[in-house]
């Protein structure tokens, strides 16, 4: 099981995630953050969070995203950690 | 609850790494010359006793004549004197003297079952194996400046890692604690905080806390608790503390300090006994009452919440029960009881 973070957040990238996250296990490059499954404790504190809804546990996960369970595993063991909170890429209104 | 635990009634033994770790047994002051005094550690009954000299021994609750307890014999002529038969044991755990052939000398093999033992701060530290590092360095303990307590025994019917985990734990005060450590209807909003792992053990950044009745003074003050833990089953805070009402600010002084080191006794994997060692160097008019007062009310409200916890042995899966951002530290406490490959006391 997994909790993974969906393209919603690409060129988005608001990272109040990283500011719950407990065991930090986010990772990230320019334009979105992935979650590394190995690491993420499955607590969920990022989903309520995320201001575009880009966070899902793998349970309720939509049929068409159901590839993203992959790309954060393969794309967070590939990315540096985020640790701390970015500037967000687009304005929240 | 993601994984299967184990009842209490599964037991376990324990592992090396608690075996060949110091373990809390008794303060100094309850083990005088001349009486015998029983402990549990890690399941393993014993006697602790004082010998003429001065020196403090850890031996095995048994008699190998015929295994009954030598915790029901005696002191005299400072040896262990077995209560069955009245085999005297010395300091050297040899036996001396077989009084039902007393013109001949006991066997080679008649001996007592010593453990290494050790008094720092007022407690007696006992290994059942072979200890794998030095007893924890208490930081105040050398310092002059500190005025320091032996608190406790507190008995918590809860196992040891949970029970320091309570103590290592910013955010039950209000709680818990209302009204002395906190304030239930205003909890301090807990900022984020940092914590780091080392050869020594683990540790945070430092955590500010509101705290109505902060310490023994009954006064208001703004704390920040540093917290470390050396061993498995000990651990320690300094808090700094500032009085929070302007009018007594002055009162106070920015290196006013409370540390405590605190120690959990295994006896089983369920059950635990807490002592601690409290440095102050503030409040001279502070009696040993006052303190001890306020130790054995907030241990008794921690005794209180911690017997509650299930399941009783602590889950080092971080994702058995939930780990919140604040719980931070907690979290790696348990990472890193897991990391040492612990199973006794772990669910």
């Amino acid at each position: 099981m997994a909790v993974v973070v969906t393209d919603k957040c690409r060129d988005c990238r608001y990272t109040e995630c990283v500011t719950v996250c407990p065991v930090v296990c986010f990772h990230g490059d320019d334009r979105m953050l992935y979650i590394d499954p190995v690491s993420c404790i499955l607590c969920q504190a990022c989903i309520p969070v995320c201001p575009v809804q880009a966070i899902y546990d793998e349970v309720d996960l939509p049929p068409e995203m159901t590839r993203w369970v992959e790309i954060n595993a393969e794309r967070a063991a590939a990315l540096p950690l985020i640790e701390d909170k970015q500037t967000p890429l687009k304005m929240m209104t | 609850m993601t994984t299967p635990v184990r009842m209490v009634s599964e037991s376990t033994v324990p592992d090396a790494a608690l075996l060949n770790d110091w373990h809390v047994v008794a303060f100094t002051k309850d083990v005088p010359a001349g009486k015998i005094i029983p402990a549990t550690l890690l399941g393993e009954d014993l006697i602790l006793w004082r010998d003429a000299s001065g020196q403090v021994h850890a031996w095995k609750d048994l008699c190998i004549h015929r295994g009954a307890r030598l915790s029901k014999g005696w002191i005299a002529n400072d040896t262990v004197v077995c209560p069955y038969h009245g085999w005297r044991y010395d300091g050297s755990a040899k036996c001396v003297l077989v009084p039902a052939a007393p013109d001949q000398p006991p066997p080679l093999k008649a001996r007592a079952f010593p453990h290494t033992a050790e008094e720092r701060y007022g407690m007696v530290w006992v290994s059942l194996g072979e200890p794998k590092h030095a007893v924890p360095h208490f930081p105040e303990w050398d310092d002059g400046s500190f005025r320091k307590f032996n608190t406790g025994p507190y008995f918590f019917k809860a196992n040891g890692f949970r029970s320091v985990e309570n103590f290592i734990d910013a955010t039950h005060f209000p709680f818990v604690h209302g009204g002395l450590n906190g304030l239930e209807d205003a909890p301090d909003k807990v900022e984020d905080y940092k914590v780091f792992e080392d050869e020594s053990g683990i540790s945070t950044s430092g955590i500010r806390v509101f705290q109505p009745y902060g310490d023994h003074r009954q006064v208001p003050v703004n704390a920040t608790y540093t917290y470390r833990v050396f061993r498995p089953l000990v651990a320690y805070f300094s808090k700094q503390v500032e009085i929070a009402d302007s009018e007594r600010k002055h009162l106070g002084n920015p290196d006013d300090r409370f540390c405590t080191f605190l120690t959990a006794q295994p006896v089983d994997e369920v059950t635990c006994i807490i002592r601690l060692c409290v440095a102050i160097n503030f409040g001279e008019n502070l009696t040993e009452d006052d303190i001890l007062r306020r130790q054995d009310k907030v241990f008794s409200q921690d005794k209180d919440i911690v017997e509650t916890q299930r399941p009783e042995r602590i889950p080092v899966d971080l994702r058995a029960e939930i780990h919140h951002r604040t719980d931070k530290f907690g979290l790696l406490y348990r990472k890193w009881l897991g990391s040492l490959g612990l199973t006794y006391g772990i669910a």
